[in-house]
């Protein structure tokens, strides 16, 4: 009879046991909790069909938290060195951005900048030109020979900062975006996941 | 303290070796390897040390875990090594015989003089 009872309140208290370390490998993030907690279970039976008894097999595996922490350790240890690990898919991610801004990400640089640049200079060097033209005819001041200008002083004098403005902007634009494509190519380069 | 921590890395490092070699010499179950590195005496790996590896060593796919019936009770879960545990194996005894080879010498290094 005492036989029968210390084996049901052993039970009892394996399942207790099994319980706690599942809910402990589940705070501490395993997945497989329950199926650990499984495993644990089949490793008390051999002990159990080894002769040993339960009370020898708990203090040996220790309180539920501290083997679910070993648990945890090892596993996420496996897990730093296995290919499918969290930081080698990162690492692996941030490649094929790399990778994707490298050839996507340079065509639409070439377009973008030159682009930009065109506009720029163009603008920029007919601010420069329409006010050098445009002020002297303003103030009554007479052309170089080889250079003819048809349209009211005016005008050219009115555009000038407007040019000018279209030059700074799209410089603007040039150096946003640069500094975006600079920021982005950093980002997905090795170890910055 | 810190000689004590330093025999518990050591230990742990060469658990792994140990492990792989039980297994590869004949599949067994996880408390038959308890029992047989408790007869190596400093070898001797608590169970709450040895399942966690013995969960690793199979989640990285150098054990492969497959049902025995039993006899004496339920059906029991015997371990066998995979090719790629049989691969870490061997570099994991290439690399012990390296370093306890260079260990020797460097202790030796004072024999000389």
């Amino acid at each position: 009879m005492t036989a029968q009872t210390d084996v049901t309140a052993d039970a009892a208290d394996i399942t207790a046991y099994l319980l706690a370390f599942e809910r402990a490998g589940k705070k501490r993030r395993l997945a497989e909790a329950r199926e650990l907690a499984e495993d644990v279970r089949q490793h008390i039976e051999e002990a159990q069909m080894a002769g040993r008894v339960w009370a020898d097999i708990r203090a040996k595996l220790g309180p539920p938290d501290a083997l679910a922490r070993a648990y945890a350790a090892e596993l996420l240890f496996g897990d730093e060195t296995a290919e499918g690990s969290g930081k080698a898919r990162a690492r692996r991610i941030n490649f094929w951005a790399m990778f994707g801004l490298a050839t996507g990400g340079g065509l639409l640089t070439l377009i973008v900048t030159s682009t930009l640049v065109t506009i720029s200079f163009a603008f920029g060097m007919s601010a420069v030109v329409l006010f050098a033209v445009g002020l002297p005819l303003a103030l009554g001041m007479p052309l170089p020979p080889d250079v003819h200008y048809e349209g009211a002083p005016w005008v050219a004098v009115a555009l000038s900062p407007l040019f000018a403005l279209g030059a700074w902007a799209a410089l603007k634009g040039l150096i946003a975006y640069m500094r975006w494509f600079g920021r982005s190519l950093r980002q997905s380069l090795p170890g910055r996941a | 303290m810190a000689e004590q921590d330093w025999t518990s890395q050591m230990r742990r490092g060469a658990l792994e070796l140990c492990v792989l070699h039980v297994v590869q010499a004949e599949p067994t179950y996880g408390y038959a390897i308890v029992e047989k590195l408790q007869a190596l005496g400093p070898l001797a790996a608590g169970e709450n040390t040895l399942y966690p590896l013995l969960r690793r060593l199979r989640a990285d796919g150098a054990l492969e875990a497959y049902a025995v019936e039993s006899a004496s009770g339920p059906p029991r879960q015997y371990l066998k090594i995979t090719p790629l545990g049989a691969a870490r194996l061997e570099n994991l005894r290439r690399d012990w015989i390296d370093l306890t080879r260079a260990i020797e010498r460097c202790l030796a290094l004072g024999d000389a003089t």
